[in-house]
């Protein structure tokens, strides 16, 4: 037997309009049951959104550093990065310097001590690749005394930072030359304009 | 505030002024959304010229550096503005102060929101390295290795602004990924009505901004949302360059908008320069353009912008890093041999498809062969590898599939992949085909051939959101939306709600 599939233009036009109205409709439901999957966020966002969560950070690496990824484990970076920033805003002219103490380690305390949910509380190379120029590794006691640390903060120069760093000075930001030092249990770590320093520009 | 809406505006600015030459023949749609993935990709410039004579991003290698890229592409545009004479249509000067506004407008209410994601890649490298970059015009060998040269560039530039941490990036560029599908998709819709044409638009876009992978990339510091960008701008340019060209006979002489393909070129770029997987992947809108326009059958010259700023831009890099850094640079994600090496290898396409005559290829250029042909030659590969390290394969793709079905965070969004597929390939109007669809289909099918060579060989995953090609993914998801976009459009044509007339050019 002979089939024929021959049409007019007439029934190809009302095919293609029928084929056009289906196809509406069914990707129609399909878009609208994926857009139903926003409902998700209102229910249980956790489960929604298992990505990184989003973090009020705004334009503050300092503060971006306490949502990082794994900060325990990341400790040293994070630190070394938040020390980093403290000396930029200490110093708002670019071409600043840094005087460091020869040991680092007289930076910071014994882990056990002063961080003990962290392993590595130390300054990494990645506080020298985030200073603009220069660091100047100096022989000093960085340890400041009580009664100086107490002036500060009663003349409200602290400024706190996460990972117990504080930038001391407040607002003024003229400082070519950054001093850093320590408080006595060696716990906290302080950016401090060299005109303030007891160890002045460094030896 | 001061810096975001200072690298919002220049970045949009530098576009404009890169782009000026060609602002009449892309129209004041396509100028306006091509200008911020240009100006985007101009920021390599203030930092090539920064790592060549090592220096800080200051006032002169930033304008040296912005200036170098837009000569470079005016180097290029003026030739195909006069190419494209003809296609001419006034870009508005009102649509200036409009498109500004509405950036500085998103920026300034991203800014006040201060949200971004990130992981160990964002906050310890994109971020982390952009810093030596802006400060003293250093390209530390990790940058190299693992992320290429284009995001801390621009990282490296909104510090010079004053900025710390450059999450303002990431919503900007997902508001202009969302103008590109928007505007694709008008145009696409330029046969319609307008209730149907604005329908089309605003569902599909409501579609895509309204999952969730969207709006985590819209604020995840790190490549994949420029990556999509680039990605999509590359093929739509594409599609934009050979809007009402006929198809040559004799396969030579059909002449396209040269300054669309100046766009998409310049995307490809821009794809090559945003991760290290870059070169692998930028032959799916590479392949995608061959094969439409040797169906078109396009003068040679036409490849010519397709390719120069590809070839140029690799090589330009790869010679400034290797005199930075005074070492012909090896790691173990690229080194500066094979940047050079995928140099040549553009080059060696582009001189073919230049020069040799693509009337020998004449098989090739009928119907759908090219693409066909190009599967087939891939699928034959896809099994020799599968059956080279089953291993592996067969790891890569348990770890790939369980995440995008499951585990990756993308809910439901694989799942209905097959469904659009197989509803778009059994449902159609005879009436109103748009051949451009079956080739970002074609595109669409290149990015998992890729992904399955590179992971493959190279990544086998993990499972857990984390995962390389779980984020890589992202990179196809608008040109999947284009494509549903384009079906959408097919039916609407069928059912009549086309426009009476057409409108005059956009």
């Amino acid at each position: 037997m002979t089939r024929t599939t021959a049409t007019t233009p007439h029934d190809s036009k009302r095919n293609d309009r029928i084929t056009g109205v289906v196809g509406l409709v069914l990707l129609g439901a399909l878009l609208l049951f994926q857009l139903s999957d926003l409902g998700g966020a209102f229910g249980n966002f956790n489960a929604w959104w298992i990505f990184a969560k989003p973090v009020p950070a705004g334009d503050d690496y300092a503060k971006a550093t306490v949502w990082a990824e794994s900060p325990a484990y990341y400790a040293g970076p994070v630190r070394s990065i938040t020390v980093a920033m403290a000396i930029r805003r200490a110093s708002a002219v670019r071409d600043f310097t840094t005087v460091a103490p020869e040991e680092r380690y007289l930076l910071w305390a014994d882990t056990s001590v002063a961080y003990p949910k962290i392993s590595e509380p130390g300054l990494y190379d990645w506080f020298d690749a985030l200073d603009a120029n220069s660091v100047r590794s100096v022989a000093y006691d960085p340890v400041l005394p009580d009664a100086l640390i107490a002036r500060w903060e009663s003349e409200n120069r602290m400024w706190e930072l996460p990972w117990d760093v504080v930038i001391v000075g407040g607002d003024v930001r003229e400082n070519p030359v950054v001093v850093l030092h320590t408080n006595a249990d060696r716990s906290v770590i302080y950016v401090v304009p060299s005109s303030l320093s007891p160890e002045g520009e460094g030896r | 505030m001061r810096q975001e809406l200072l690298l919002a505006i220049t970045t949009l600015m530098v576009g404009w002024i890169a782009l000026a030459p060609v602002a009449r023949r892309l129209g004041a749609l396509g100028y306006h959304i091509s200008a911020m993935p240009v100006g985007l990709l101009a920021w390599v410039g203030p930092a090539s010229v920064a790592i060549a004579v090592h220096q800080r991003y200051g006032v002169v290698t930033t304008v040296a550096g912005l200036g170098l890229f837009v000569g470079l592409v005016w180097a290029g545009a003026i030739p195909a503005a006069r190419h494209d004479a003809a296609r001419s249509a006034r870009v508005p000067v009102w649509t200036f102060p409009l498109v500004a506004g509405v950036l500085l407008t998103f920026t300034a209410i991203m800014t006040r929101w201060g949200i971004s994601a990130y992981s160990l890649d964002g906050w310890a490298q994109y971020e982390f390295l952009s810093y030596p970059l802006s400060d003293k015009g250093e390209v530390a060998l990790r940058l190299l290795a693992e992320r290429m040269i284009l995001l801390p560039s621009i990282h490296a530039g909104f510090h010079m602004f004053g900025g710390e941490f450059t999450y303002i990036l990431y919503p900007i560029l997902s508001l202009t990924l969302a103008a590109v599908v928007g505007a694709a998709l008008w145009w696409a819709g330029r046969t319609l009505r307008t209730g149907a044409r604005i329908a089309v638009t605003v569902t599909i876009l409501v579609a895509m901004i309204g999952h969730v992978s969207y709006l985590f990339f819209s604020v995840y510091m790190h490549s994949h949302t420029v990556t999509a960008l680039y990605l999509l701008l590359a093929v739509v340019g594409v599609e934009r360059a050979t809007v009402g060209v006929r198809r040559a006979a004799d396969g030579l002489s059909a002449e396209v908008s040269r300054c669309w393909l100046l766009v998409s070129g310049l995307s490809m770029l821009g794809l090559l320069l945003g991760r290290p997987d870059g070169p692998p992947y930028v032959f799916v809108p590479l392949l995608t353009a061959i094969a439409f326009l040797m169906w078109l059958g396009v003068s040679p010259k036409s490849y010519d912008l397709l390719f120069a700023p590809m070839v140029l831009g690799l090589v330009i890099y790869a010679v400034a890093t290797v005199l930075a850094r005074g070492e012909f640079w090896v790691t173990h994600k690229m080194t500066a041999g094979m940047l050079l090496w995928f140099a040549a290898l553009f080059a060696a396409l582009w001189g073919f498809l230049r020069f040799l005559s693509i009337h020998t290829l004449e098989w090739l250029r009928t119907g759908m062969n090219a693409p066909r042909f190009i599967i087939g030659i891939e699928a034959a590969a896809l099994t020799v590898l599968f059956v080279a390290i089953p291993d592996r394969i067969n790891l890569m793709l348990v770890n790939n599939v369980t995440n995008l079905w499951d585990t990756g965070g993308w809910r439901s969004l694989w799942a209905f992949l097959p469904a659009y597929a197989v509803l778009a390939l059994t449902v159609r109007p005879r009436a109103g085909r748009e051949r451009f669809r079956a080739y970002v289909g074609f595109a669409i099918v290149q990015f998992f051939v890729v992904a399955f060579i590179v992971h493959g060989t190279s990544h086998v995953g993990r499972i857990g959101w984390g995962d390389s090609f779980n984020r890589v993914a992202f990179h196809v998801v608008p040109l999947i939306y284009l494509y549903v976009g384009y079906y959408a459009v097919e039916l609407l044509k069928a059912t009549g709600a086309r426009r009476a007339s057409l409108p005059e050019a956009e």
